[in-house]
């Protein structure tokens, strides 16, 4: 149903910002790599076969992807910073680089993606049905959709937190608190973590709202610029990069200072397939491991002397081989798409998202970014 | 060539005697095929249902995902746009204000649908230049979008009209904003249940009123205008009525007697009437269908299909029989921690029930009915909003609600103009030679053929009107499919979430299939 | 059947009908006097159900005058409201109203147009039926009588207004032949109690054994006007003679 909804919805067009960035929201892409190294791009529905992502238990993931020769990869789209759709189908974004990092581990090749656009409650369906491999789409680490749900988390790439974005004009600035959102209209996007924690924050506050829950959150912001809705609120990233590219006038204020929620944010898989959970795991763990050494796309090597470092990208040992990937694996990461601070920096900075003095900040610097050794 | 030689000798006088009467063999003969056939698909259906749940079990416990309904008792945890309940405190609440919210529109679009599209195709047969062209272009314009652009299309426009403003704060006959609609309308009011107990005696009344101008008219011949007594009888009754309503405040003690009275009875009473509702209901049932089948010649034969009917009639009853006494022994812990019988629930329920309308019958002179205007007002922290008077409708109502008016009316149109025009150009001739009005005619021998035809395309439009409500799941409107997926999303649970669905929606299908089905087996033409 | 200074009860004067440019009756002028039986024969397209539907008013006329019972036919809609309660019609294809029974078709009119009482118009109502010699069918609805039975209460119908002049068009043309006698047999049962009857068919036997007067049509106008005995052994113009030799 959604499916279809979203599919004419794209092709007529018909929503319009997309998380404030691009205005495209094409349902699938192909971004595949031919056998002369030059990309060939094809945007449309599953006709490829790749309709049937992975596998259960039985044969596994990495097999599957393996076989395909590409990952097909769920985001947003329509999040700006994180996965924004492009005009040639493709997407960019801090969520969209992940998935070409897993590429660029499992088969070698970041640009060996076929990006799949889904809504916040499309999701989790697509991945049980085996629609899509991986699942990066800011999506929040809870005990429910970790168990119930029958998904599995990879380790949190970003930590965010939800907020509310209101207008100036109407008496809020950064200091207003929940309380002062009684008696108003908030809009969010379905099937989020967001939803819920707004009904539980309100109550708790006093506050007597009313929850327009639309498809997408770009529709929460369109309605919320039109009035229809007198707030709007989703995970603190999500405000700042629509605040970034569609308020110019600073009209807009995001409130309140402290989030009203934790929201770490990762990638997910489904569960009980633990090695393509580990390829997961360790494809986000070799990014910051590099990071932590300052190994960036530009100056790693395979000849590094440092132990782990070397370890990390094929030089010594079975590391790699043994989770059934090539020795390079993290190698080809880190060249092709970079290690976090790049990615984060590359994706993130430009709407006004910075590492300094936040969780997401390197444990040594008093933030939370952690990888274990690889040793 | 051979064959067509043979066929005469086979047609003797003697084959053809002995043909009838011998029993054909079992695999042959019609009857037994017929019955073997329905029992093989219903045994099919089973059997695939059980096959579907097997697998789907299998699947589930691969995957380690659960299945089960617990989320229909846990928290909901979302609040809801709108509908009874914005706070639902249990999945199920949450569905159900989902489901009143998808009937809301539904119902109230069926009818709309049904006015617009008549007038539309009548519209359309105009021989009036402008009104058929205009007639013509609504249809041609709203068939040829698809109805999710529509749906959209009203949305924006919704979504672009301007804010309320503390201007606007107060009461208004008619709001139209970016915030929805209000409009003024009529509400009960105290004395409304007491009125309404007056009016139904009203309308009783008017029967006999006017059966009794009826008769005048058919003895004396003369105009005996029993419509527009029987509409001033009941006129009459609403308007004493309206004044004298709270001497009626007295039966507030009959009816907390009754309920008193139904409260204190054994709960097998419960179990007994509706064993008994179910046997009589079938007895009943058969017994109409043997009438039926009666005919001034004699009992007309039943086919097999009737005996298979009345088969099932019967064990229908029986089974509502079994269901009835098995209600006595389930018992349901209720949110109060007491744990009843199902048949004290509904015993309960109905006890519970008269009090409810004991308490309608105050005796208050409150008017009955009251009008209320929209109002705005700021709310909380300072936001401008419509406030609980008058309707309000949401601008994700009012998107579905239109989209799907428009649209069906426009396929509704089509079907009334093809259903006048099937009522041949000779019924129209035979009856203005019989000497009819114009306005006689219509009324006596067009409407009534056309309202064949159009009867069973009508219902059509009426199922694809009521599930066509699900488009507003694009828009935001919370109706049982938004909020099913709201479950979907929070608890996991799919398949259970698409049963509901499907259980509702099939539900409701049914139920408005079978009422037009119903109308249409009591006007079916009677042929040869 | 005819008395000899009955009066005259439809006079066409001048008759023309145009559809669109196509001129279907090309002046036709003729009188019938009260109780006469008059037959219209004539080629398929030649206007003859033209004519008889412009009598009352199914078709209006553009040149030219038709009184009916000393009303003249024009758009007055009183006029014609009063003529189409005196001319009773009886069409090819019966048009009976399938949604009502044989006897609330028969009552319909004589209810709603003439205001009778319904215990009246029932009784007029069977008495027409046991007339026609189906009495027994009154509670039956038409979809379930064979098409010989249909007419005759269509026949039933026209009747229970007690209209002056009856119009037959082509009455028998869908019926098969054994249905034909016992509508004919009510026909000429009627037109021998002195109704006037205007009748288009090829039943040349009916013709020649009923009917006062016959007239030949061709191409909208009259060509041959005469009594039976005339019309079949003695036709003055070629065109009747030629259509005579083809049919008979
Ligand atoms: N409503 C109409 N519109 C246009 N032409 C018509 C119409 N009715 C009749 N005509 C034409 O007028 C002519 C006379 O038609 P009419 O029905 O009177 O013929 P008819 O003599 O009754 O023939 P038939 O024996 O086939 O019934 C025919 O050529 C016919 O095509
Ligand atoms: N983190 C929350 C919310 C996820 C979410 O939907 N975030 C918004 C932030 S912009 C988003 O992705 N919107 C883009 C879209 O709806 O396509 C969750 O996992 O439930
Ligand atoms: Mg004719």
């Amino acid at each position: 149903m959604i499916k279809r909804l979203m599919l004419l919805l794209a092709v007529l067009a018909l929503v319009a910002a997309a998380c404030g960035g691009t205005s495209d929201t094409e349902e699938t892409t192909t971004t595949a790599a031919t056998d002369d190294g030059t990309t060939e791009t094809t945007a449309g529905s599953t006709d490829d076969g790749g309709g049937d992502a992975g596998q259960g238990s039985e044969g596994g993931t990495l097999a599957t992807v393996q076989a395909r020769g590409k990952l097909i990869c769920g985001v947003s789209g329509s999040a700006v910073a994180f996965s924004e759709t492009q005009s040639d189908g493709s997407a960019t974004g801090f969520d969209a680089d992940y998935c070409r990092a897993v590429a660029a581990a499992v088969l070698g090749d970041a640009n060996a993606v076929e990006f799949r656009a889904l809504t916040a409650a499309e999701r989790f369906e697509a991945l049980k049905n085996n629609e899509i491999d991986v699942l990066i789409r800011n999506t929040t680490w809870t005990q429910s959709r970790d168990t119930d749900i029958g998904m599995d988390f990879a380790p949190t790439t970003f930590y965010d937190g939800q907020q509310v974005m209101g207008r100036r004009d109407k008496g809020f600035t950064e200091d207003s608190t929940l309380a002062d959102v009684d008696g108003a209209i908030l809009c969010t996007n379905a099937g989020t973590t967001t939803e819920k924690n707004i009904t539980e924050g309100a109550a708790l506050s006093g506050a007597t709202i009313t929850l327009e829950t639309v498809e997408t959150f770009p529709e929460a912001m369109e309605k919320f610029i039109a009035g229809t809705c007198d707030l709007t609120t989703t995970d603190g990233s999500g405000l700042v990069g629509n605040k970034a590219t569609q308020d110019t006038n600073d009209e807009w204020v995001i409130f309140p200072r402290a989030p009203i929620s934790k929201e770490p944010l990762g990638p997910v898989y489904r569960q009980n397939d633990s090695q393509w959970g580990d390829i997961i795991n360790w494809t986000v763990y070799a990014t910051i491991i590099a990071d932590e050494n300052d190994v960036t796309s530009a100056n790693a090597s395979q000849d590094d002397e440092r132990p782990e470092i070397s370890r990390l990208f094929g030089g010594e040992g079975e590391l790699q081989t043994k989770m059934g990937l090539e020795a390079d694996a993290f190698f080809q990461v880190i060249t092709q798409v970079g290690n976090y601070d790049e990615i984060f920096s590359r994706n993130l900075n430009p709407v006004g998202l910075f590492r300094e003095g936040t969780f997401n900040a390197p444990f040594n610097e008093g933030g939370m970014i952690f990888a274990p050794p690889a040793r | 060539m051979e064959r067509e030689n043979k066929a005469p000798d086979a047609a003797g006088d003697s084959a053809v005697s002995t043909r009838v009467h011998a029993r054909p063999p079992i695999w042959r003969n019609i009857s037994v095929i017929k019955w073997v056939a329905q029992l093989a698909a219903l045994v099919a259906v089973l059997a695939l249902f059980w096959l579907l749940g097997s697998e789907a079990a299998k699947n589930f416990s691969a995957s380690g995902i659960s299945f089960g309904w617990d989320w229909l008792s846990d928290p909901f945890g979302v609040n809801i746009r709108e509908g009874i309940d914005v706070n639902p405190d249990s999945g199920a609440r949450a569905l159900v204000v989902g489901a009143v919210n998808t009937l809301r529109v539904a119902i109230s679009g069926i009818f709309a649908a049904t006015i617009l599209g008549t007038v539309v195709g009548v519209a359309r047969l105009s021989r009036n230049w402008i009104v058929n062209r205009l007639a013509t272009v609504y249809i041609e314009i709203i068939r040829n979008i698809p109805l999710l652009v529509q749906i959209f299309f009203w949305s924006a426009l919704t979504i672009g009209l301007s804010d309320l403003v503390e201007d606007d704060v107060g009461t208004h006959l008619f709001k139209a904003s970016n915030k929805g609609f209000g409009l003024a309308w009529l509400f009960p009011s105290t004395g409304f249940w007491p009125w309404l107990l007056i009016v139904i005696v009203g309308l009783v009344a008017a029967k006999f009123v006017a059966a009794w101008r009826t008769r005048l008219m058919e003895e004396t011949g003369k105009e005996a205008y029993s419509l527009t007594y029987a509409f001033g009888t009941v006129a009459l009754f609403g308007l004493v009525g309206w004044f004298i309503h709270p001497i009626l405040g007295f039966l507030s003690g009959v009816w907390d007697a009754i309920g008193d009275f139904i409260g204190g009875l054994p709960s097998s009473t419960v179990s007994v009437v509706i064993a008994a509702a179910g046997l009589l209901g079938a007895a009943w049932w058969i017994r109409q269908f043997f009438e039926s089948r009666r005919t001034p010649a004699g009992f007309g034969k039943m086919t097999d299909d009737d005996i298979f009917r009345i088969v099932f009639a019967g064990l229908v009853g029986l089974g509502v029989a079994l269901v009835g006494f098995a209600l006595g022994g389930a018992s349901i812990e209720t949110p109060g921690g007491d744990v009843l019988t199902v048949a004290e629930l509904i015993r309960n329920g109905f006890s519970n029930g008269f009090h409810w309308f004991a308490d309608k019958f105050t005796g208050d002179s409150g008017g009955p009915i009251s009008f209320s205007q929209a109002n705005v007002e700021v709310r909380g922290a300072g936001f401008t909003q419509f406030g609980t008077d008058g309707i309000i409708i949401t601008p994700p109502f009012f998107a579905v609600w239109v989209g799907v008016t428009l649209y069906t009316a426009a396929f509704i149109a089509e079907i009334v103009r093809g259903g006048i025009l099937a009522v041949s150009k000779g019924q129209t001739e035979a009856a203005q030679a019989v000497g009819l009005k114009r306005s006689q005619y219509l009324r006596l021998i067009i409407l009534p053929q056309a309202f064949r035809i159009i009867l069973p395309p009508m219902g059509n439009q009426y199922l694809n009107l009521a599930k066509n409500t699900s488009l507003g799941l694009a828009v935001a409107f919370a109706d049982i499919v938004a909020v099913g997926f709201t479950a979907i999303n929070q608890t996991g649970q799919s398949l259970p979430v698409v049963l509901v669905w499907m259980a509702f929606f099939v539900t409701m299908s049914l139920i408005i299939s079978g009422i037009v089905n119903y109308y249409n087996r009591k006007l079916k033409l009677v042929e040869r | 059947m005819k008395t000899e200074n009955a009066k005259d009860i439809i006079v066409c004067d001048g008759v023309k009908k145009w559809f669109g440019d196509f001129q279907a009756l090309k002046g036709v002028t003729t009188t019938v006097k009260e109780q006469e039986v008059v037959v219209i024969i004539g080629p398929s397209g030649s206007g003859k159900s033209t004519l008889i539907r412009c009598i009352n008013r199914l078709e209006a006329h553009q040149e030219g005058s038709i009184i009916v019972d000393g009303i003249e036919l024009t758009n007055d809609l009183r006029n014609i409201e009063k003529i189409r309660s005196e001319v009773g019609m009886v069409f090819q294809q019966f048009n009976l109203f399938p949604h009502l029974t044989v006897l609330d078709n028969i009552t319909l009119a004589p209810l709603w147009v003439r205001k009778n009482p319904r215990a009246d118009a029932e009784q007029v109502g069977m008495e027409l039926l046991e007339r026609v010699g189906i009495p027994e069918q009154a509670k039956k609805y038409p979809g379930q009588l064979s098409g010989g039975q249909q007419q005759r209460v269509a026949i039933a119908r026209a009747l229970a207004m007690k209209p002056k002049v009856m119009l037959f068009d082509e009455p028998t043309s869908a019926l098969d032949p054994e249905m034909i006698k016992e509508v004919l047999d009510v026909m000429k049962e009627l037109a021998l109690s002195g109704m006037t009857m205007i009748v288009v068919t090829h039943e040349m036997g009916f013709a020649r054994e009923v009917a006062d007067r016959v007239l030949f049509f061709d191409y909208g106008t009259i060509v041959e006007d005469g009594t039976p005995e005339h019309f079949f052994t003695n036709p003055q113009h070629d065109r009747t003679k030629l259509f005579l030799s083809q049919i008979l």
